[in-house]
């Protein structure tokens, strides 16, 4: 770089003051996620000592084996693992049941078009401007007429049809783009609705199903409200077993313990935007830049 | 039954509407069998609507449609034994080429060793064998063409239909790919219908070719009969490159003779029609049509022959094997073919000799050729 050209290295100047800037704002953001991890393998006592941001001097993992299998939550000293499972156990078939029915739901409203299709998706729509507060009433009573109170599967429901708008959003634009000449060839090859969805169009749409998949894992993950409200002693989910650690008010507040547990907590998510988060802006584009 | 004067494609007085518009109205068309029908016309016209209805995508608002001793009205586009070529030749992105042709053979059932032999045979036809594994995003635009139409070869049906399979190709490739296609028809011999609003296609492929604009189907016929006879002013003006030159002139007849008045000039018309005799008796106007290749340019004015008009010459188009001279003036102006060696200058007194066996006559009121 030291011969560069003149051209090259007012670039330099100009590439120096931006990664500055970025760095700066890096450092902003991944500020909390560093306290959280360097006080969660801190001992207790060196957290009331003071300093939140100094590195630990004895270094320990028992904060996070607590958090994960021997804090006290609720009556029993589980930790939280038996509520992540809850978790896992409703935010699988939800993120599924809801991206496939959204799948369908976009390919029927952009290839099957029939007399106010219109109307249906604007009312589909409509479902994700609704308020989570207006609809607790109300689903907790159809969630008892079907026998699905208290229950993970019930929560996958609420998860499903609170989803549907937006995974019917998400493929219906994709689909848009997706030209209609592709569906008459296949009809003309002799194919029908559901193997033209499963041959042609499904495998074709690997952006926009991990777009959708992103977007429910994480809203399903960190749902705190329906879990609250709906979910039984054994079938609590993380965020909200999460709150019950941090918020005892009984004994002395275990900040190492805490920060642990809401790492864990926050970890799926995570995992799935560093895995899969370029598809996602990717997968946006893709049905933004041809509609 | 298919009775012998029934023919092989019968579009039978189709009309189509979309909610108030008609879009298509009275259709009525028929194809013999092994031929080559072009839908010809400017977009918008309904010509795509009708190969739409053809392959069983759109329903006729009335009429019916027959191939063949069947009729086609009401089955699914798989049961009406036609294969079609999309405009944007419609490749199954995620399939390699050979899933792609093969497509219609799985969803039949077909064997996996018997498909496997049909679609080398189609490949080898088409010389697309090396591109067998490849997918359509790896493929150029020819080659996607050419899949796509070894796609519809594969099927060996009783119908092609093609929708502007060329619009998306270079100039060079659309006239290889013509050429193509027309060999394809020659060797296979079976029924096309083919549609684009390129009128040297519908010129070089067709063996009929259907003239629609708004709607309705304004002539039906050879090749030559739509470029010698146009049936209208839209047709002669539509078909052709450059358009037939158009000027209005007062019909005038001496008892035996009909001539017209043309830049200062009486001109006796040749073989005029029973028509044209009857509006030069009441000295009526008419529109007077001729091609550019109906006229011959001569430089100089010095020397007026009958039949000939003194203009000046406005502007020159060489397009390299000719040039279109355009001579005249506001009022009056000949768009007309030469060599390229006849190369005036703007300004340059010209006289035109326009060959009087081929002028075209039509009605000022509606178009409709007289003559």
């Amino acid at each position: 770089m030291s011969n560069a050209s003149t051209h090259s290295s007012g670039f330099n100047i100009s590439r120096l003051f931006l990664y500055i800037v970025l760095i700066i704002f890096a450092v902003y953001y991944l500020l909390p996620l560093y306290v959280m991890l360097v006080n969660s393998v801190k001992p207790l006592e060196e957290i009331r000592g003071g300093d939140m941001l100094a590195l630990p001097d004895a270094f320990t993992l028992t904060p996070w084996a607590q958090a994960w299998s021997q804090a006290q939550i609720g009556v029993q000293a589980t930790g939280l693992k038996p509520y992540f499972m809850n978790s896992l156990a409703m935010v699988i078939p939800a993120v599924l049941i809801s991206t496939l029915l959204g799948a369908l739901n976009g390919y029927v409203l952009t290839k099957w078009r029939f007399r106010g299709d219109g109307i249906v998706f604007g009312l589909l729509l409509l479902s994700c401007f609704i308020p989570f507060q207006i609809v607790l009433i109300p689903m907790a009573r159809m969630l008892g007429i079907f026998g699905l109170a208290g229950s993970t599967s019930g929560l996958v429901l609420v998860h499903v049809v609170y989803g549907l708008g937006f995974t019917t959003l998400f493929f219906r634009n994709y689909y848009a783009a997706f030209p209609s000449e592709l569906v008459r060839a296949a009809q003309i090859d002799g194919a029908g609705f559901l193997r033209i969805f499963l041959r042609i169009l499904l495998p074709s749409s690997g952006p926009i199903i991990v777009v959708t998949v992103i977007w429910q894992f994480t809203n399903v993950w960190n749902d705190f409200l329906f879990g609250a409200s709906f979910a039984d002693v054994d079938s609590l989910p993380m965020t909200v077993a999460l709150n019950n650690l941090v918020s005892s008010s009984t004994g002395v507040k275990e900040y190492n313990v805490h920060f642990a547990g809401a790492i864990l907590a926050a970890l799926p998510t995570l995992v799935v935007y560093v895995v899969s988060g370029r598809y996602f802006v990717r997968g946006l584009m893709a049905g933004a830049v041809k509609g | 039954m298919q009775t012998s004067n029934s023919p092989f494609l019968h579009i039978d007085h189709v009309h189509k509407t979309f909610g108030e518009t008609e879009v298509l109205s009275d259709i009525d068309i028929g194809l013999e069998e092994g031929g080559f029908l072009v839908l010809v016309g400017p977009s918008g016209c309904g010509k795509s609507t009708l190969l739409n209805m053809i392959a069983g995508f759109e329903t006729p608002t009335q009429g019916d449609i027959r191939l063949g001793d069947r009729t086609l009205t009401g089955l699914h586009p798989s049961q009406r034994d036609i294969a079609m070529v999309f405009q944007s030749y419609a490749l199954y992105p995620n399939m390699n080429v050979a899933d792609n042709i093969g497509f219609g053979m799985e969803t039949r059932g077909v064997k996996k060793n018997v498909r496997q032999k049909k679609i080398n045979e189609v490949a080898e036809m088409l010389q697309i064998q090396p591109l067998l594994k490849r997918k359509p995003s790896q493929l150029s635009g020819g080659q996607r063409q050419r899949v796509a139409m070894g796609r519809a070869l594969v099927r060996d049906p009783r119908l092609f239909l093609f929708d502007e399979p060329l619009s998306n190709l270079d100039a060079r490739l659309r006239v290889d790919m013509r050429i193509e296609i027309k060999n394809m028809h020659d060797t296979l011999g079976t029924s096309i219908v083919y549609v684009t609003h390129d009128q040297i296609e519908a010129m070089t492929l067709a063996t009929k070719i259907a003239v629609l604009n708004q709607g309705q189907v304004l002539q039906v016929g050879t090749p030559e009969e739509i470029y010698n006879t146009p049936a209208n002013e839209f047709v002669a003006d539509f078909m052709g490159s450059p358009s037939m030159n158009k000027a209005p002139v007062a019909l005038d007849t001496d008892g035996s003779a009909v001539t017209i008045q043309l830049a200062d000039q009486r001109l006796k018309l040749h073989n005029p029609s029973d028509a044209l005799h009857s509006l030069a008796a009441r000295q009526e106007s008419v529109v007077l049509g001729i091609r550019a290749e109906d006229i011959t340019t001569t430089l100089g004015q010095e020397s007026l022959d009958e039949n000939e008009l003194p203009l000046t010459v406005q502007f020159v188009e060489p397009t390299g094997s000719d040039n279109f001279i355009s001579a005249g003036d506001k009022a009056l102006s000949f768009v007309s073919r030469a060599k390229n060696n006849v190369r005036p200058s703007v300004g340059d007194a010209a006289r035109l000799k326009l060959d009087m066996n081929r002028l075209h006559f039509f009605s000022p009121s509606d178009g409709k050729r007289v003559g």
